[in-house]
């Protein structure tokens, strides 16, 4: 448009007659600013424009080039004039149009403007002359200018990421939100570069993908992520279109958001529902007007409701039993004013009308500006805790009339109940043992670490043993302890009720019973030493009346010889039992291990008169090793087989087996016969002192043996029984710890 | 009651040739088993001057007398109950062994039916033989003839 009118001007000039043209009223009047040169660029003509535009009066044949004062380029760097588009197309080079320059004029002032230099040429084409037109552009260059700073005041203030992308992905711009997002400084340049590199690579193609149907010509939106330069994953939101760049390609244009706190929050919210949901307690939220809002799975289990018959429900009307209304407003007033509710014990109902102790705990929900909005509430069943409480109380009470002393602990040994036989054997109060460690408060002595009783504690829920406690008056008492673990379904340690029995008498008897048994068994050894010294005399001297002076007695005088005889050896026979009896217990259990074969075979050979007398047969099993005393072993054998031959039959040959077996921790030995059997009416009595089924006539034996067997097995906390089928045979069976 | 036994002939010519013969001391507290020694020995023929005491302290208070008097008669035999009033078996022991003229002395020690206890304490004295009394006549009876084989291996010795 600018160069047709140019052409005109230059045929006007090149018409050499502009003085008096017609044009000339024309271009005066003209509101562009046009001049004209000859060929060296000496001003030729202006025209009132160009004199209110410059700011100046030119002067003709003396000014070059152009009727502007001083001529910048938009940069602000100055143009010399003989470097301005005019002169450079009189010089006969080609001056692209559109060119915007910035003019001072004398008194400061500057404007833009668009020059349109032209040449005249003559008919041989040499250049004559130039016009040149100078638009004014300072008004739409101010609204140009003004409107890219609102442009990038908008961009640079807006926290979402601007920024323009290539088709083939290099970054053309990013505002400096956007360049925070990513991580970059304002040294890393990352405009130029290719933006693919920042998004995450499992997002990579999608995003090209994306990138290049924007470039297209296509809207859309994308979410992604990157990786910033320092690493950071961020979760991005981008809104995009196409836009026509300046160039003429279409690029993308986009905003993009950071989302990842949005992400993380619904993520969060997501995790905190479960967390309710899965929770064990019933956790519901109401409005300040009581309306149920929320109602979790454990609310359902709980009361009975689902969410869908709760929500929208009043608590009031829906779970508090109506002996209990009065609680609400009382809660309600509470939270409006922004104060909790703890751990409050109460009962409500559930959907089949039951009730149920439960604990509450309710606090104020507040809204983002800190006003109080409603309620969350935390309802736990403690109906379990209730019931073992009364349970609890009542055995407290019934135990208040037992001599044992009652406590109950926690899980950290403090006292939590103190009944009155704790009290008398203690001395200590109620009040001053609540609270205290019981341990610390008696002084306790343990017969094993503490920590090793714990264990048993926890592992079977009950333990027992001997302590020994400080009264007040700090004298010690020796008690018989028994704790007994009590826990919640969960298997959490809620109290340890321990009873104890005062059993400081019975340890100081126990004691003085030790030391009088091994009294007496030092005297019964003794005794039965000194009395054998007497009795050798009864014996020899009943011998030698009877050999050397029977002749001269009678025949009655002779028998009672014989009595005396016979007398003594029984006696003897007798003080040589008793000093086993007492030695049965000689030996501590657990001391020694004793092989049962070699027992056997010591008891045998002891017998071997009486085997061989009885052609009796004795078999055994191969027997184990075992940790009681040897001899001891060897006695309880010798007894038995001893009277298995004693009491044999008269109408076969004897016969004895030992067999044994094992039994949990026990070994079970059963020495049988083929004897004469016992009567079942005896077979308790048969393990007494002296107790004998037959007189000395028809059995020789003190009634000793198989006293002396019990009280060997007894020793070892064994037992001993015999089975018996009169007539057929015995089967002594006795039983040691293995 | 018993075979014959060459030894008692030997001695009996021995003492037909006018040996003196044996002196034993025995201490023992029981009269019933004095008297059972003096069978014994009759038993099995051994001729003796038997000195009895009754009391441990006697037996010392003798000895240590005898030690004194150098003209003092011969010692053959000691036969001793562990178990006597005053000074015990064993206090007796060491008596003898501390004796100047009497420290080669044999000796039986004779003890109850159940000794135990007093068994280590003989054998550390080293007595000679140890002879627990038995309870039957025979048994009792054959002390008579460890006797006469203690001072058989005496007189053998001495000659």
């Amino acid at each position: 448009m600018m160069s047709g009118g140019a052409k005109a001007l230059t045929a006007f000039v090149a018409g050499g007659d502009l003085k008096d043209s017609v044009f000339r009223e024309l271009v005066e009047a003209l509101p562009v600013a046009i001049y004209t040169t000859d060929a060296d660029g000496r001003l030729t003509y202006f025209n009132a424009a160009a004199v209110k535009l410059s700011g100046r009066v030119p002067e003709l044949g003396t000014d070059k080039w152009c009727v502007t004062w001083k001529i910048f380029l938009p940069d602000g760097t100055l143009l010399p004039h003989d470097q301005c588009p005019m002169a450079i197309a009189l010089r006969g080079a080609e001056v692209p149009t559109g060119i915007e320059c910035i003019a001072e004029r004398p008194d400061g002032s500057r404007f833009w403007f668009t020059p349109c230099p032209a040449v005249v040429r003559n008919a041989e084409g040499r250049i004559i002359g130039g016009i040149n037109l100078l638009m004014e552009i300072t008004d739409r260059k101010h609204a140009e200018i003004e409107a890219n700073e609102q442009f990038r005041a908008i961009v640079e203030t807006t926290p979402e990421c601007v920024k323009i992308i290539a088709p083939d992905g290099t970054l053309l711009f990013m505002n400096s939100p956007g360049l925070a997002m990513v991580g970059a400084s304002a040294g890393d340049a990352l405009i130029g570069r290719n933006v693919y590199d920042i998004i995450a690579l499992e997002d990579r193609n999608r995003f090209r993908e994306f990138n290049e149907r924007i470039c297209k010509g296509e809207k859309g939106s994308l979410q992604f992520d990157i990786v910033g330069l320092k690493g950071a994953r961020r979760h991005m939101e981008t809104h995009a279109a196409p836009l026509r760049h300046l160039d003429g390609t279409t690029v993308h244009l986009a905003v993009s958001h950071d989302i990842t706190e949005r992400k993380r929050g619904e993520s969060a919210a997501f995790l905190l529902g479960a967390i309710v949901d899965s929770s064990d307690d019933a956790i519901i939220s109401k409005s300040l007007d009581g309306v149920i809002t929320t109602w979790n799975k454990s609310a359902e289990r709980l009361f009975g409701y689902t969410a869908e018959e709760a929500i929208g429900q009043t608590v009031a009307a829906l779970l508090i039993p109506d002996d209990r209304q009065e609680e609400e407003p009382d809660i309600l007033a509470k939270l409006r004013k922004g104060e909790r509710v703890d751990h409050f014990e109460t009962v409500r109902r559930r959907k089949n009308g039951s009730l149920i102790d439960i604990s509450l705990t309710i606090s104020p929900v507040k809204d983002h500006q800190g006003r109080i909005i409603g309620a969350s509430k935390v309802a736990r069943d403690i109906t379990e805790r209730k019931k073992s409480e009364k349970r609890l109380v009542e055995q407290a009470q019934l135990l208040d009339l037992s001599s044992d002393a009652i406590l109950v602990r926690d899980g950290h040994d403090r006292i939590l109940d103190w009944n009155r036989a704790a009290e008398r054997l203690y001395g200590f109060t109620r009040e001053e043992a609540l609270g205290k460690i019981s341990h610390e408060l008696l002084r306790t002595e343990f017969p094993e670490p503490l920590s090793a009783i714990r264990e048993t504690l926890l592992r079977d829920g009950h333990w027992s043993g001997e302590l020994i406690h400080a009264c007040r008056a700090a004298s010690r008492i020796n008690t018989l302890s028994r704790w007994v673990v009590e826990r919640d379904k969960k298997g959490d340690v809620i109290r340890i009720l321990e009873s104890n029995n005062d059993i400081t008498e019975r340890v100081r008897v126990q004691e003085e019973v030790r030391r009088a048994n091994k009294d007496l068994e030092q005297f019964a050894f003794s005794a039965t030493h000194d009395l054998q010294e007497p009795l050798r005399s009864v014996k020899i001297y009943s011998e030698l009346l009877a050999t050397r002076h029977g002749d001269t007695v009678d025949e009655e005088a002779r028998k009672f010889i014989t009595f005396v005889r016979n007398g003594a050896t029984r006696m003897e026979l007798l003080i040589r039992d008793l000093l086993t009896y007492t030695q049965a217990t000689k030996f501590d259990p657990g001391s020694e291990t004793a092989d049962a074969n070699e027992a056997l075979n010591g008891a045998l050979s002891n017998l071997g008169g009486a085997i061989s007398e009885s052609a009796a047969r004795i078999s055994a099993d191969s027997l184990p090793s075992l940790p009681v005393h040897g001899m001891h072993l060897q006695q309880v054998f010798q007894n038995l087989i001893g009277n298995a031959i004693k009491y044999r039959s008269p109408d076969r040959q004897p016969f004895v087996h030992v067999a044994v077996e094992r039994q949990d921790g026990y070994w079970l030995f059963a020495v049988s016969d083929n004897g004469i059997g016992i009567d079942p009416e005896y077979k308790e009595n048969i393990f007494g002192l002296f107790k004998r089924l037959h007189t000395s006539d028809e059995y020789s034996g003190t009634g000793i043996g198989l006293a002396i067997c019990q009280r060997i097995i007894d020793r070892y906390h064994g037992r001993i029984w015999v089975e018996s089928e009169p007539g057929h045979g015995s089967i002594f069976r006795f039983k040691l710890p293995a | 009651m018993k075979e014959p036994n060459p030894d008692l002939e030997n001695l009996g010519t021995m003492m037909a040739a006018g040996t003196k013969p044996f002196e034993i001391l025995l201490a023992e507290d029981s009269l019933g088993d004095v008297e059972l020694v003096r069978l014994a020995l009759k038993e099995h023929g051994v001729e003796c001057m038997l000195r009895v005491f009754r009391d441990g302290g006697e037996v010392i208070t003798f000895l240590r007398s005898l030690d004194a008097d150098p003209k003092g008669p011969a010692l053959d035999l000691l036969v001793v109950d562990m178990n006597l009033p005053k000074s015990s078996g064993e206090d007796i022991l060491k008596c003898l062994r501390s004796t100047e003229n009497y420290a080669q002395t044999p000796v039986i020690v004779m003890s109850g039916v159940i000794a135990g206890a007093t068994d280590e304490k003989t054998t550390r004295h080293a007595a000679m033989v140890y002879f627990q009394k038995p309870s039957t006549l025979d048994g009792f009876m054959q002390l008579g003839s460890i006797v006469r084989n203690v001072l058989k291996k005496q007189t053998r010795g001495a000659a």
